[in-house]
């Protein structure tokens, strides 16, 4: 019988501190899924936010129990406010259930919010405990976000998904939120995220890597295309894999693809007579996808070949891509800074304060070393006779 | 009981030398008994003899021959000298292959008799010759039916004591299986038998284990249920002390582990204690089926009894408190099943959970014939027609109903019951609470089954405390070949 008081006593006393917790109470249907969010600026500067609130009665589809009687999967509003809980809080008003942000997806920030800016909206994101810090970061090239978030997607029943797996099936490692506050808060970084584009058709599809400055109030610094993108992504650990299609001594049929796998890099960072110098190792092996050349990639001498050729062309591309961002964006997204305070930790304190102009004046080498492990399921090219 | 104020004295009469005094004495003390039969004759050499017996408890065929012949017609065989009275004779000669006992007490032979022996009073002699001729109606042994198994003996225990103890008897061809005897009860006088093995068998346990069988004072015993609630440790837990089999297997197995079984005249089921929680989780044929198929099907085992415990309130836990932690598609399924459900999830887990304990305890009650009926009916009723009228929500029939049946793949039926009591609570707390009291309430159920000790041994050994060569038995059943500890513990034992 002591036991069993003392037991009692255990549960009284858990109770008693538990009460605080019935109220957080919510039935599922008492809830408006927020799926993703779309930060825009209207065109008399405010900020909108908007929402993509999941319908749940009409995903379930043809079966009897969903009583709503509608066909549509989700429901796009916006409300504008003063910062993003105003702009929530707008949302509310509009809205007979509960806004539940716990399940979103994607956060997605139209061009023309990005170029003012987005330094100054971020702390929600981070500070409310109700918010989801797995949401994934886009940005828009040319269009607003709700511009993406009302697109119906092919397979998936929301757009904010659909982003995601796009994400997913080029091996790309998702962009989190939490990751790019991390690259916002980090020394010798600049933050970058994946950027959407709408095609002719208005059909939103992935167009490479938005660059963010972090100097001044986080401002959209400028795009890099789908290929620069694949480069900036091995160079910082994002991607694990690409295709890669080129042309051959310049012809117009020799032509050859590959797809490249256990994509690794290495940063080493010198620092000689107060110069730094960056050595920048690529490796990686491939397999022959298509191969529209008379070289026969069986062969290892014209493997040799081919695969000279292959980083000769990777290595003045990837020199080129960060001559670019030296020169016209000034931000450090390769993170060399990083890489630099990690491996002279003590000398880092002389750079910090202008890495900006130390990473815009940087010597890069890099070497690419692919190799090129499998030629595929046939050896000789196909001879057309 | 209120039985007790009946007066249970023993007289320690002895019987009188006149046969028409016992016969008075006998007669008076059987008063109103219609099933007693007293038969007096007279033997060849014209003494009088008097036969008391219980009618029908008896093998006639076997008096007949072997007894009322021999007194009646042959009288004394040859070669054995001068025997001086009857039941001399009796007990030396007659019916050697039988058990005979001479008793002189009056109480005793009364007994006896009652028991269903034979008492032979011969005229002039002060003593009762008690012959054990029983022949009582019993079931025969059949398969077990609250255990069944793929492999392994299908014999399982029945009604009679004497049947259960050559069950076990036969499985050990050994002296150090001991089989005492205790009669409790004062009204029945029920036979109990307490089987261990000397050597491996904890003195100590198997002391506390007879003293606690010999202070119960009821007035009957009528299956081993009446002994299980009187020495267990605490009647506050829902978890059993004690493990009840009806298979001999089992009950040797455990004695062979050093447990002390306690068998009950007049039930199939035997006790074994101590118990721990991990025996509730295993087979028989844990140790009958090759070692990789029984680690498997005990990981499944003990991951569904997690699931049978936990299922319903985590599952309330998430949708009403934690609905981040939920895949965002199935959350949104889950929210759109929900759509028309007019209930709160914890009312409706709630419903659901009494309908079905409701269904299973109807099952069991029901006679055999129209039991599907209930199944139909549970099936139907509950499972399509609720959820298409909206009154319930799906997701929640699936919920109640996965716990359910994973309550029953726990082995041992009794050990799914604390499994389902345990639910009720975690139930409401984690509707009330969330996680946090969910997780609340498994820890007072983990203080608890850390202090419960039947019989000394901790509850959950050999985890909590870790008693190491035990684990090669816990969770994967080592080959034989490779848990020689087990073994060498035996013969160290024996030695």
């Amino acid at each position: 019988m002591r036991r069993l008081c003392k037991l009692w006593m255990l549960i009284l006393l858990l109770l008693s501190m538990m009460t605080g917790c019935t109220q957080n109470r919510r039935e599922p249907d008492r809830l408006a899924f927020d799926m993703g969010e779309g930060l825009d600026l209207t065109d008399d500067g405010k900020l909108e936010v908007s929402f993509q609130i999941a319908i749940p009665a009409g995903l379930s589809g043809g079966q009897d129990s969903g009583g709503g009687g509608t066909d549509k999967s989700f429901e796009l509003t916006s409300a504008t406010g003063i910062n993003v809980s105003d702009a929530m809080r707008n949302m509310q008003k509009k809205l007979s259930r509960e806004l539940f942000p716990g399940h979103r997806e994607v956060v997605v920030i139209g061009q023309p919010l990005a170029e003012k800016g987005i330094g100054h909206l971020l702390d929600q994101f981070v500070r409310n405990p109700r918010s989801e810090l797995r949401s994934k970061l886009f940005v828009v090239k040319d269009a607003q976000a709700k511009k993406i978030l009302s697109k119906k997607s092919v397979f998936e029943p929301y757009m904010s998904i659909a982003l995601k797996r796009q994400e997913d099936v080029l091996s790309l490692h998702y962009m989190y939120f939490r990751d790019f506050m991390a690259d916002t808060f980090t020394e010798g970084v600049h933050p970058s995220a994946p950027a959407i584009a709408l095609t002719a058709d208005s059909k939103p599809y992935y167009y490479g890597i938005a660059v963010f400055n972090k100097t001044n109030g986080l401002k959209l610094a400028g795009f890099l295309d789908d290929q620069e993108s694949v480069y900036t992504n091995w160079m910082t650990g994002r991607q694990s894999s690409f295709d890669y299609s080129l042309n051959i001594a310049g012809k117009e049929h020799d032509n050859i693809s590959l797809y490249f796998t256990n994509l690794e890099y290495r940063v080493h960072t010198r620092i000689v007579n107060k110069q730094i110098k960056v050595d920048l190792y690529l490796t990686g092996s491939g397999t022959v996808a298509e191969n529209n050349t008379n070289l026969n990639p069986a062969m290892r001498k014209e493997l040799r070949l081919l695969e000279n050729i292959i980083n000769s062309k990777i290595q003045k591309e990837v020199q080129q891509l960060i001559k670019k961002v030296q020169q016209q964006y000034h931000s450090d997204i390769f993170r060399f800074g990083e890489a630099l305070h990690y491996q002279h930790p003590r000398q880092w304190h002389k750079f910090k304060g202008r890495w900006d102009n130390y990473f815009s004046e940087l010597q890069v080498s890099v070497k690419v070393k692919m190799k090129c492990k499998t030629p595929g399921q046939v050896t000789a090219p196909v001879e057309l006779k | 009981m209120v039985l007790s104020k009946l007066k249970m004295e023993a007289s320690n009469q002895p019987i009188t030398k006149d046969i028409d005094q016992n016969k008075s004495d006998f007669k008076k003390a059987f008063e109103k008994c219609s099933d007693i039969v007293f038969r007096e004759m007279n033997s060849h050499r014209k003494i009088r003899i008097l036969l008391i017996y219980v009618d029908g408890m008896i093998d006639v065929e076997l008096i007949e021959s072997n007894l009322l012949k021999p007194i009646l017609f042959e009288g004394q065989a040859q070669g054995f000298g001068a025997i001086g009275d009857i039941t001399n004779m009796c007990e030396r000669e007659l019916y050697s292959g039988l058990q005979v006992k001479k008793l002189s007490d009056f109480d005793e032979i009364a007994e006896h008799i009652l028991k269903g022996d034979l008492a032979i009073l011969a005229d002039g002699e002060g003593v009762a010759c008690v012959a054990q001729v029983k022949k009582v109606p019993t079931r025969s042994i059949e398969e077990s039916t609250s255990e069944p198994t793929l492999r392994g003996a299908k014999e399982s225990f029945t009604e009679d004591i004497r049947t259960n103890t050559v069950l076990i008897r036969k499985k050990f061809a050994t002296t150090k299986l001991k089989l005492e005897a205790i009669k409790i009860g004062k009204l029945t006088k029920t036979n109990v038998v307490v089987a261990y093995i000397e050597g491996i068998v904890d003195p100590n346990l198997l002391d506390e284990v007879l003293a606690r069988i010999n202070r119960i004072e009821m007035d009957g015993i009528f299956e081993s249920g009446y002994i299980e609630e009187s020495i267990e440790d605490t009647h506050f837990s829902p978890f059993p002390q004690m493990l009840n089999t009806e298979r001999p297997d089992v009950v040797s197995a455990e004695i062979m582990e050093g447990k002390v079984a306690i068998l009950t005249d007049g039930t199939p089921y035997v006790l074994v204690v101590p118990m721990t929680f991990w025996s509730g989780l295993q087979a028989p044929d844990d140790y009958y089926e090759r070692f990789l198929y029984v680690f498997l099907n005990r990981t499944i085992r003990y991951f569904f009894s997690l699931f049978s415990v936990l299922l319903p309130s985590f599952y309330i836990a998430l949708t009403n408190f934690h609905q981040e932690l939920v895949p965002s598609k199935l959350m949104i399924s889950i929210a759109a099943l929900r759509e028309r459900a007019p209930f709160p999830t914890l009312i409706e887990v709630l419903m659901m959970e009494v309908m079905f304990e409701g269904l299973r305890e109807a099952g069991i009650r029901l006679p055999k014939t129209i039991g599907p009926l209930v199944s139909v009916v549970g099936a139907l009723v509950i499972g399509e027609a609720a959820v298409r009228a909206g009154i319930i929500s799906s997701p929640i029939v699936i919920v109640v109903s996965a716990a359910g049946i994973a309550s029953f793949i726990i082995p041992r039926y009794r050990f799914g019951i604390p499994l389902r009591i345990l639910r009720f609570p975690l139930i409401l707390l984690s509707g009330l609470f969330g996680l946090f009291g969910l997780v609340a309430g498994i820890v007072a159920i983990l203080i608890h089954l850390v202090q419960l000790r039947p019989f000394g041994m901790p509850y959950l050994s050999p985890v909590a405390p870790i008693a190491g060569q035990w684990l090669k038995d816990w969770w994967i059943r080592w080959p034989y070949k490779i848990t020689k500890n087990a073994d060498q513990r035996r013969k160290g034992g024996n030695a």
